[in-house]
């Protein structure tokens, strides 16, 4: 039993110390490594990449031109028509298309996805906006819905589901075929946006709904799906230009929108995104979207126009994280770390990141050896301590720690 | 026998308890006064709203208690046996030392159990009347780590106390501070859903750490002489 507790405060020493020194060592020894902006301009028809790196920031075209920073601006005059403007450089039209700046303004936004978008706790009720309330600003509802078995407002006020409401609401989702629970729903929950758009919802069956508050009416719209699509993630956004609803991310990482009014999927050319791991940055304006997808170790941009055609792509790569000097050097000192806490999740969950190759080998057995000479300085028997030994192999200096902290046969 | 224990202990522990007990409701009582107050005189939708979509925690104010009911607990259980080393009788006591050892911290784990299960008795009572489940859940999945900091603290503040070198107290205080911080961190409310469990196992597992004081304070004592 003495044994069993000691070996409990080893593990603890362990997992305190493979929290605590890597994010020291982080802390020292983390570098830095800007991802490229990448934009496409529609004046040279090309993409412009502003990479900083160690000798100041590089600024140059797919094709391999080098500019300076007045230089970009005037290749992206959808980006930086104020400073244009300001400067009286602003051409007057752009392939055509007068430069007006209301027009350039409500065409520009952006959006971007990282795993944490998915990996975070939903509202365990959500408030169902009125939609055409004939006022100029939204004002939150006096009750929040859940939506399991059926749908259910539940008043704030009195912390009583309001019965007539649930009634009419459930039997107009009933009524357009929605089967409960529901799966997923996305919205945006806050009153802080242009208008309202309600919510969409895969039901049980997989299929997809559009529920809003209309004068107090239910609205609900079936929007129809390939039949072998698997929805996994719906993230709405708030357009000014009205072009599309959300996001949608399917189990097989494809990527569409949700077309505003007609409901149409329209896909969006990521092939090769991984909702685990990679991220996206999309940037709209006027003529079209700049896409990246951006993985660990490439970024890989894709333009399109107006109408989702792709008119040109742009790939770069850069050394993967365990051939950089930080991550090579952590690799030889620590076989592995924990955190509770990643940029890719908003759960506290236990993350054992393991060092790339083996090369921290080396020093595990050093710490075996340095245990092993301690145990014989002391004249003690050495099987006895084969356990802690294993441990030390495998954790390295955590290990090591650990075993010292809580020592076994301290008194002889 | 047991129960000559079990009352020695409670002699020991009696007024920590009631003490923490107390503390717990009196801020319990002061959370559920402000939930009143923002339901009432605020409007009821922006309170449920700042809960529900931007995460305020109304029990923040509870987080550290069960922290301090267990260190507290465990000064009250363990420092009359250090400054006097009464200890040592226990083990001259007609069980096994092992055994004694862990009815002891099993009776004050037990009484502190109870505190805690009061502080949540008290906040789902008094939450059911102002939120719906769904938010009671919530609120229960993000306040729990905190309860079972309080347990890891409890056992591992009586291992620090027992432990008779000084040099190797600090060097637990410091490798039990980075373990119990585990369920302090600072995050959105149902962060800690899919790990609840690991940190209940964590928890329970750190009771055993008494005997390993135990067997040191014992080898200790026939070290000093």
């Amino acid at each position: 039993m003495v044994k069993i507790s000691r070996f409990v405060l080893v593990i603890i020493g362990v997992i305190v110390t493979a929290m605590a020194i890597p994010d020291l060592y982080w802390t020292i020894f983390q570098e830095s490594r800007p991802v490229p902006n990448v934009m496409f301009s529609h004046v040279i028809d090309d993409f412009i990449i502003v990479q900083p790196g160690e000798d100041g920031v590089i600024r140059k075209d797919a094709s391999g031109n080098t500019y300076t920073s007045e230089e970009v601006e005037q290749k992206l005059p959808l980006m930086f028509f104020r400073q244009l403007a300001a400067d009286g450089t602003m051409p007057d039209s752009l392939k055509g298309v007068p430069m007006d700046h209301a027009t350039i303004s409500t065409h520009r936004g952006s959006y971007s996805y990282i795993p944490r978008n998915i990996n975070t706790p939903e509202p365990v009720l959500l408030p169902l906006i009125e939609a055409e309330s004939g006022r100029v600003g939204l004002s939150l509802p006096e009750d929040f819905f859940r939506l399991k078995n059926r749908i259910e407002f539940i008043v704030a006020e009195t912390n009583e589901v309001d019965k007539e409401k649930s009634r009419i609401f459930n039997d107009a989702l009933l009524e357009k075929g929605f089967s409960f629970p529901a799966q997923l729903i996305a919205g945006i929950p806050t009153v802080m946006k242009s208008k309202d758009e309600g919510y969409f919802i895969k039901d049980d069956e997989g299929d997809l709904y559009h529920l809003k508050k209309i004068r107090g009416e239910p609205y609900v719209a079936r929007i129809d799906i390939p039949e072998d699509m698997d929805i996994v993630f719906i993230e709405s956004v708030d357009m000014r230009t009205e072009e599309f609803y959300a996001y949608l991310y399917t189990e097989d990482n494809e990527v569409y929108v949700i077309l505003d009014e007609v409901y149409y999927l329209q896909k969006l050319p990521v092939e090769g995104f991984d909702r685990n791991r990679d991220r996206l940055r999309i940037r709209h304006d006027l003529f079209g979207k700049t896409i990246s997808v951006i993985g660990e170790d490439f970024m890989k941009v894709i333009r399109i126009d107006d109408v989702y055609e792709v008119i040109d792509t742009y790939e770069t790569t850069w050394e993967p994280r365990h051939e950089r000097p930080d991550h090579r050097m952590f690799a030889r000192l620590f076989p592995f770390e924990i955190r509770l806490e990643i940029p890719d999740s908003r759960y506290v969950g236990f993350f054992f990141n393991f060092a790339h190759g083996y090369s921290w080998l080396l020093l595990n057995l050093l710490f075996v050896a340095l245990a092993i000479w301690l145990i014989k300085r002391k004249g003690r028997d050495i099987r006895k301590n084969i356990p802690d030994l294993f441990v030390i192999l495998l954790a390295g200096f955590f290990g090591f720690i650990a075993t010292r902290v809580f020592p076994n046969k301290f008194y002889e | 026998m047991y129960r000559s224990i079990f009352y020695k202990e409670w002699l020991k522990i009696r007024w920590a308890l009631a003490l923490f007990l107390l503390l717990g409701l009196i801020v319990l009582g002061n959370i559920f006064l402000n939930v009143r107050y923002g339901v009432r005189f605020m409007d009821a939708h922006d309170y449920w709203y700042r809960i529900i979509i931007q995460g305020a925690n109304y029990a923040a104010s509870l987080k550290y208690i069960p922290l301090l009911a267990g260190l507290g607990l465990a000064i009250a259980q363990y420092f009359p046996e250090i400054v006097s080393q009464r200890i040592k009788l226990t083990f001259h006591l007609p069980i096994r030392e092992n055994k004694v050892l862990l009815i002891q911290h099993g009776f004050g784990l037990v009484c502190l159990l109870a505190v805690f299960a009061t502080y949540l008795l008290v906040f789902i009572i008094g939450s059911a009347v102002y939120f719906p489940p769904e938010i009671i859940h919530m609120m229960l999945t993000t306040i729990l780590p905190w309860f079972l900091g309080g347990l890891a603290a409890y056992s591992l503040a009586a291992l620090i106390m027992l432990e008779p070198l000084w040099l190797y107290r600090v060097l637990y205080a410091v490798i039990a501070y980075g373990f119990v911080t585990q369920f302090y961190i600072r995050v959105v409310p149902l962060a800690y859903t899919k790990v609840l469990w690991v940190f209940a196992l964590m928890a329970v597992i750190t009771v055993i750490v008494i005997l390993f004081s135990g067997y040191r304070f014992r080898k200790g004592e026939m070290h000093h002489g």
